[in-house]
């Protein structure tokens, strides 16, 4: 199995699949221009969220193969508590899977901010985006 | 280094606003910008919010593609109160137009007001239109006068009058054309036309608003789900002629009902050219 090996912000260095890299339509990009003989530098994402991004990926990969005993309600729960973190952590997932595009992931996330919006009055939306501002900062 | 290059390239909204950022400290107009007003390096006030801006969590670009996409109308015109920059992401047709697309399916009748316009609105406006039009249960003369009525009889009238309607067996129902002078008129080739509906008024009994015609009973006043009006008495119904099909968001437009000169909206027919520059398809 061939290994493609990404770096975090921090120069953290995550080695992976070439299958599974291959997920984020972006590093797929970056295999065919630049070829497997260098690590790819992911200077966007930071290791905790590349960390949470590969293990969404690695789950959502083993769940298609054939012979996988995962029922569709264990995805949704794996989703749902993939998705249960604090705002910040949250957006910076919304980031990350845009820049990486990592469709799924983007739409889950995406879901979920906009399911969080849709029961808020405006008030409530814009102090929950100013605290995560700040949370970030 | 060519990886760095890559990265600068696939997020232009970003590098851009820096960018714009690093011009402004320097004090450089610049009129490229479209979102840039002016004015911005004079006002404090503002200068505050562009700063805001640059610390955004998210792009504005993923907020309303990935993000405010995916809400309902309800919230997202909710969110054009949360600041000044959502309520223009918020208002933006690109948002509108698919919830606007999905409201002309469930609905069968553009609101006049709509048909009167000489230029295309913005999908928000359209869709505020429909939505107001659609919480209106009282008839005014233009909505009488501005469309095509078709008349359905009642078995409850007899078996002569019943027979005589032509969509009691499978056939288009009967169209009546009511005019702003209280006159009622049919179709050319109207197979049972013969004057015998002549006038028409509003009546109004207890608060409520009710249509008369002739000396016959008062008819009651209904509005479908799909927005079409629907007169009823014990012996016949008057229901508005469809606007769109139902679905597919398509006008259909007859050149059937004779111009009625007194009223503010014109007819379907004469509203073409309006409709034609919105976003609606027409079929004739």
């Amino acid at each position: 199995m061939v290994k493609v090996t990404l770096k975090s912000a921090e120069g953290d260095v995550f080695e992976v699949d070439e299958e599974l890299a291959l997920e984020s339509l972006m590093v797929k990009n970056m295999i065919e221009d630049v070829g497997l003989d260098s690590a790819i530098s992911l200077p966007n994402v930071s290791s905790t969220i590349l960390a949470k991004v590969i293990e969404y990926i690695k789950f959502h990969m083993d769940a298609q193969k054939d012979g996988s005993k995962k029922t569709s309600e264990e995805i949704k729960a794996f989703d749902d508590d993939f998705v249960n973190v604090g705002i910040p952590t949250l957006f910076e997932m919304v980031l990350a899977s845009n820049y990486l595009n990592v469709k799924s992931l983007l739409s889950l996330t995406c879901n979920t901010v906009a399911n969080m919006i849709k029961t808020k009055p405006p008030a409530e939306v814009k102090e929950m985006f100013t605290s995560a501002k700040q949370a970030k900062a | 280094m060519e990886g760095a290059a890559l990265v600068a390239s696939s997020i232009p909204s970003n590098s851009m606003r820096k960018r714009r950022k690093k011009k402004q400290r320097e004090g450089i107009e610049q009129k490229e910008e479209d979102r840039g007003d002016p004015k911005v390096d004079d006002d404090p006030e503002e200068e505050e919010e562009e700063e805001e801006e640059q610390e955004e969590l998210v792009s504005s670009d993923l907020l309303q593609w990935s993000i405010m996409s995916r809400l309902d109308a309800q919230s997202l015109a909710r969110c054009r109160l949360v600041c000044r920059s959502w309520r223009g992401l918020a208002s933006s047709d690109v948002l509108w137009r698919p919830l606007l697309a999905q409201l002309l399916g469930l609905r069968a009748q553009i609101p006049l007001q709509m048909l009167a316009l000489h230029r295309p609105i913005a999908a928000r406006a359209a869709y505020r239109l429909l939505m107001d039009d659609s919480r209106k249960y009282r008839l005014v003369s233009s909505d009488m006068c501005s469309r095509t009525w078709e008349l359905r009889v009642k078995p409850a009238c007899g078996q002569y009058w019943y027979s005589l309607d032509p969509s009691t067996h499978g056939k288009p129902a009967l169209a009546r054309f009511f005019h702003c002078d209280g006159s009622i008129t049919a179709a050319d080739n109207d197979p049972i036309w013969g004057g015998q509906e002549s006038a028409w008024r509003f009546v109004c009994v207890d608060a409520k608003q009710y249509i008369k015609i002739n000396y016959w009973p008062e008819f009651t006043i209904f509005r479908l789900q799909d927005g079409r009006w629907r007169l009823e008495n014990k012996w016949a119904t008057y229901t508005t002629e469809p606007d769109l099909y139902l679905g597919t968001g398509m006008a259909i437009c007859k050149e059937k009902a004779p111009p009625c000169t007194g009223c503010a909206y014109p007819r379907l027919m004469n509203a073409v050219t309006a409709l034609v520059s919105t976003s609606f398809k027409l079929v004739y």
